[in-house]
């Protein structure tokens, strides 16, 4: 070590905000967004259009996450031997996936290779060709995967929970990788005309974070996606979700499993809500915190009944569920499920500590910097201000945000969005 | 090749106060590629990378001590003790030290493996002296409380019915059984279910104080910090531990495989799991006339087989964390996934002490039959035997490999990660000069290592049945 070296230090952590995100806005109203981060030759694209299951008929069901699928299956100037022979062979990803709300795209790559990523994210996502041959061998697969979580308890468990809490009609009700009659029924004719119907570059959004300018990112955007034109359908509103009334369950028996899977909980509120940081926060000293927060501390390192227990609010666009999620010998199913109702009581009733909560609120927003080390973990942030219209100053005002919560905003959260009363109780196992 | 460069530079002793004790505490230090290695007299090793991208600092203990050290009877003790030691010491009780790290914003874990086991804490670096007394004060201090011990039992054994669950880890168990009969990398690091019912308290706090000691540790550290000044808290911090007597050897060698071994379990399910596993040669190549602290060279069939890994089931991602490419082009999956045969494939060979395994899985598609699958998988290894791979095949491993470290080297945690772990097995020039013994493999060491190890009379078989198409055939 040279005496003379001096401490290099890092810059306090740069987040995210409308200073250093460069918005661009695309000639078809795409809009694009891009952060430069030069610590590593490596970059990330990541976006979404706004298409997903909730869009697609009941009886097709699967059909949203099909059809992204199928994408990577062929398109004009790339066959799927290509895609998949051109992105590993530099080390590269591209990959496009549905959800319920929208379908995300990814690419990652070294900086080099950009133009490369944007080529192949236009020509798959404007122009499959959905090739019968790759279709089937996709659909194969698919119906695999399908039967394999048939013998997952956690899938099944996860699923029985959703047919229970939402009612028929409501696309959480359903899964959104569909059901083996579905992925047989699906034909080539709706995988086609989903596309049509469905891609469209109306409130998509592109975000690109690593080692590039924003004037080029802006650049390949433009030249892959500016001059795409195509519309969608308005989307019908969610359904409303009425009160689970009394405690409704459901148990999945499957033969042969070692540990029960098991969950309880009811829709949650949406990313949308007022409220939406009280509840995390909430959320967080019930089920996360450390080793599981208080859940953890009861039955966990008290009881010595689970190997992993928490509870967690899903949010998103709709009323995403709040769930208590633990995997348990079959024999102590009831007692995880009394102690996890008594802790959820107490947090009810009983105003949190303040060291509870002060614990909480710095780790928040200690994580912070943790959660940007990456370009991922940058571009994720980003279009969760992006799609939730947080703004982009929500990560310097957060801070702010997450000390204001008090004792009685915690209680108040867990009034308003827990019942022990009225919920859903799924497990699967011997 | 990089050069290593010896030095007897005093990091912390020149720094704080002279004397006898500040004597005693000097590391023996060496410097490669901006990696800053030293030993403490008491044995310890510390590995140090700053990286000032981001206000972000990783700091991992490493123990050589895993499976590999167990034997019938405490098998899944190393793993336990793992749990124990997230339970409290005088200084901080388990919840403290949950508290402590979270409230600060930190992530934290435990992990056990075949040959080591090690915790981490990932923080913002103005907190990371925290991370620095914790794993100080829980390599000597923990309590390993009887009343723990009982609470805990019961939540080692649901961790390990929580993996009962999945079909792929009873196949893999078994073939690890089968492929092993000598040595302790014949069972799983959770254990045997007899074994964690009836181990005591006084087998895991011996385990405990035999392995957990700085002579049999090493400390990797990577992110926003000064390398003097943390060499200087890591030895004050670490330098005063005492070291064991001495380490128990692992003298156990597994005998050459003389002819294939085939299993199969049979599963609830409609779902088949195909498992090969051939017997792989060491990482490195060991030399016991070696001067302690001596670069070790890799086992010259070890990077061929990364090399032929890439070509046959795709780049390998270099994340701790997982990740990598797709492997849609790899040969694998090419013969047994485009012709639907199989829904995926995968395989791998990893770091090892001792010789470990090659391994190639494969899911069958729904009504495939699982021989016609392992006939087509051992087409392609035939195929890779007679004729070798490309050099377009091999100059795309390397690309890719590129591309993996430029990837890995996003996160502090994921290079802290490697430094440790290449110690455990070799040294951490073995991480820095990954690439260039890569790049250095032609194709007729491909051709010399698939002719070497993956034959038949060097595999293991497995096959998992699920209930529906057990009854069929």
């Amino acid at each position: 070590m040279s005496k003379t070296k001096t401490h290099r230090t890092a810059p306090q952590i740069s987040l995210p905000c409308s200073s250093n995100i460069a918005q661009f806005t695309l000639s078809n109203g795409i809009h694009v967004y891009s952060y430069e981060n030069f610590a590593s030759p490596a970059i990330v694209i990541s976006g979404y259009l706004i298409n997903g299951a909730r869009d697609e008929a009941r009886e097709k069901a699967g059909l949203a996450g099909f059809t992204a699928d199928c994408l990577m299956r062929g398109a004009e100037h790339y066959t799927y031997e290509q895609l998949f022979e051109q992105t590993e062979a530099i080390g590269a990803n591209v990959s496009v996936s549905a959800g319920v709300h929208t379908t995300g795209f990814y690419a990652k790559s070294l900086a080099e290779d950009m133009p490369l990523m944007f080529d192949m994210l236009s020509d798959v996502i404007r122009r499959p060709t959905f090739p019968e041959a790759e279709l089937e061998k996709e659909r194969n697969e698919w119906l695999t995967s399908l039967e394999e979580r048939t013998n997952s308890t956690r899938a099944m468990a996860g699923m029985a929970f959703g047919e229970l809490a939402y009612p028929e009609g409501h696309p959480y009700h359903y899964s959104s990788d569909g059901y083996p009659e579905t992925a047989r029924a699906i034909t080539r004719d709706d995988v086609v005309n989903f596309h049509r119907s469905h891609y469209s570059p109306r409130d998509m959004v592109v975000c690109v974070v690593g080692a590039i300018h924003a004037g080029e990112a802006r650049d390949r955007a433009e030249a892959a996606f500016g001059d795409w034109q195509a519309e969608r359908p308005a989307r019908v509103e969610l359904p409303p979700v009425p009160k689970i009334n009394g405690r409704v369950s459901r148990h999945i028996p499957m033969q042969g499993k070692s540990q029960t899977n098991l969950r309880w909980g009811f829709p949650g509120p949406s990313r949308l809500e007022p409220d939406w940081t009280h509840s995390v926060i909430m959320n967080s000293i019930l089920g996360q915190f450390g080793m599981y927060g208080r859940l953890g501390e009861s039955v966990r390192k008290e009881e010595g009944l689970v190997y992993y227990i928490g509870s967690s609010f899903q949010g998103g666009p709709g009323p995403g569920s709040w769930q208590v999620y633990a995997g348990t010998n079959p024999q102590t199913v009831d007692r995880v499920v009394d102690i996890s109702l008594k802790e959820v009581r107490r947090i009810q009733q009983r105003k949190v500590t303040a060291e509870e909560l002060s614990d909480n609120q710095s780790y928040y927003i200690g994580v912070l910097p943790l959660q940007m080390e990456t370009n991922e973990g940058m571009a994720s942030q980003i279009m969760n201000m992006a799609r939730y219209n947080l703004g982009f100053d929500y990560l310097l005002q957060y801070p702010d945000m997450i000390r204001a919560i008090t004792v009685n905003d915690i209680r108040a959260a867990a009034q308003k969005w827990l019942d022990t009363e009225n919920f859903v109780l799924t497990s699967a196992g011997s | 090749m990089p050069k290593t460069t010896p030095t007897h530079l005093a990091g912390p002793a020149r720094k704080t106060a002279a004397g006898p004790a500040s004597r005693k505490l000097r590391a023996r230090v060496t410097r490669l590629d901006g990696i800053t290695k030293a030993v403490l007299p008491n044995g310890m090793t510390l590995v140090m990378r700053e990286m000032h991208a981001a206000p972000v600092t990783s700091f991992w203990v490493w123990f050589r001590v895993g499976s590999r050290n167990e034997h019938l009877g405490i098998t899944g003790i190393s793993h336990w003790v793992e749990h124990m030691l997230f339970k409290g010491t005088p200084s901080y009780t388990e919840s403290d030290l949950d508290r402590m790290i979270s409230r600060e914003g930190g992530a934290r874990n435990g992990m056990t493996w075949i040959d080591w086991t090690t915790y981490y804490e990932t923080m913002p670096s103005n907190k990371i002296d925290l991370a620095l007394r914790i794993e100080a004060d829980r390599m000597a201090n923990s309590l390993i409380d009887p009343q723990e011990v009982l609470s805990e039992r019961t939540v080692i054994i649901n961790e390990r019915q929580g993996s009962e669950n999945s079909p792929g880890f009873r196949l893999s168990e078994e073939v690890q059984a089968a492929a092993f009969r000598v040595h302790p990398y014949g069972h799983e690091v959770l254990g045997h279910t007899c074994d964690l019912q009836a181990m005591t308290r006084a087998d895991l706090y011996t385990h405990y104080r035999t392995y957990y000691a700085p002579n049999n540790a090493i400390a990797a550290v990577a992110g926003d910090f000064d390398t003097t000044e943390m060499l200087e808290k890591l030895t004050k911090l670490y330098g005063k531990l005492k070291p064991v007597a001495a380490i128990p050897a692992v003298n156990a060698v597994e005998p050459p495989q003389r002819g294939e071994r085939r299993v199969t379990v049979k599963g609830e399910g409609n779902t088949d799991y195909l498992l090969l596993a051939f017997h792989a040669p060491p990482t490195v190549q060991r030399n016991p006339k070696a001067r302690p602290g001596a670069p070790t060279p890799a086992h010259e069939d070890f990077f061929p087989l990364l090399a032929l890994d890439s070509v046959l089931c795709g780049a390998s991602g270099l994340s701790f964390l997982g990740g990598g490419s797709s492997n849609r082009s790899s040969r694998l999956s090419k013969a047994l996934v485009d012709s639907g045969l199989a829904a995926d494939i995968g395989g791998g060979v990893t770091p090892t002490i001792d010789p470990y395994l090659y391994s190639f899985f494969a899911t069958p598609q729904q009504g495939k039959d699982i021989n016609e699958v392992e006939r087509a998988l051992w087409n392609e290894l035939e195929r890779v035997q007679q004729d070798s791979v490309t050099q377009a095949e091999l100059d795309k491993a390397i690309k890719q490999t590129r591309a993996q470290f430029a990837f890995g080297s996003e996160s502090v945690t994921n290079q802290a990660f490697w430094l440790g772990y290449c110690e455990i097995f070799a040294d951490y020039s073995w991480f820095a000069s990954y690439l260039d013994k890569l790049s250095a493999v032609s194709i007729d060491d491909v051709k010399r290592v698939a002719n070497r190890y993956l034959t038949r009379d060097n595999v293991t078989v497995g096959h998992y049945r699920g209930q529906a198409n057990a009854e069929q055939s």
